[in-house]
């Protein structure tokens, strides 16, 4: 089960609207390499792993990745507060507005939306932690292209907390993966 | 501490924790790392105490007083902006 506690895991305060970040952004939240596939993933995978120990990795960083997500829904509604139509249009932002408003929807930044069909769980322990590494990596170099096309210092202070979570994520999973062995 | 630096040393405690926590789970005999995660934990509760009854619920059940403020912002994602 979960509790909700009423606060960001890192604080997002972002002073300046920016309708062509958050059309970028939205890929960290429901794009195939983003945190609603990571938490569900990990979540999911959990319940057949055969070790205490990578069920307790799996679950605490699936619990972290779901303050991920409310991390970038946050970034994203910071970006997209008191927009104008205009900003909206010469953002980019114009074909995600018209189906969602300023609502924060989970996909892609090419707008295909979020699908458990970016993510595996095969009830094996190789494959399941194999691709949870490929994931961590993949989320770590979206981080990346971000902070390449973002100059925002509010955003990007929080995309890097976020992209360095992904590298300790990926160090745990592979000692959660090497006790598969000892 | 105000509220501000109050939530500032709760997110710190809180991420120590986090971290800590993760460690301990690939390496739940490291005794070093054990002893960490309890000492910030005893001083996140006594930050998350203090901010509580100064300024609202960071937990559903936390609500004190004769008012169900936990639905009072603001929320977590409602700071920043030019407004603030």
């Amino acid at each position: 089960m979960w509790i909700y506690e009423k606060k960001l895991q890192y604080p997002v305060k972002i002073k300046n609207p920016n309708a062509r970040l958050a059309s970028l952004i939205i890929d960290a939240l429901g794009g195939p390499d983003g945190e609603l596939g990571a938490a569900t993933r990990y979540l999911n995978q959990r319940f057949t792993m055969p070790k205490g120990k990578i069920i307790g990795t799996l679950t605490d960083i699936g619990n972290e990745e779901l303050g991920h997500a409310e991390m970038v829904g946050s970034i994203i509604y910071q970006l997209t507060r008191n927009l104008t139509p205009e900003q909206i249009k010469a953002g980019g932002l114009d074909k995600y507005y018209i189906g969602h408003g300023a609502g924060v929807y989970p996909c892609a930044a090419s707008g295909e939306p979020f699908s458990a069909m970016a993510i595996s769980s095969k009830g094996d322990p190789l494959s399941d932690l194999n691709e949870d590494l490929a994931a961590e990596q993949k989320a770590r170099v979206t981080y990346d292209n971000i902070l390449r096309l973002s100059d925002d210092p509010d955003v990007n202070d929080v995309i890097r907390f976020l992209r360095q979570r992904e590298i300790v994520h990926y160090q745990r999973f592979g000692e959660a993966m090497r006790s598969l062995t000892e | 501490m105000n509220r501000d630096e109050l939530m500032n040393r709760i997110h710190a405690l809180s991420f120590a924790m986090t971290e800590a926590q993760l460690f301990l789970d690939t390496h739940p005999e490291c005794r070093d790392a054990l002893t960490y995660f309890r000492e910030k934990r005893d001083e996140l509760d006594n930050a998350m105490t203090e901010y509580q009854n100064k300024y609202g619920p960071l937990f559903a059940d936390m609500t004190v007083g004769d008012k169900w403020s936990w639905v009072d912002g603001p929320w977590p994602w409602q700071s920043g902006g030019k407004e603030d």
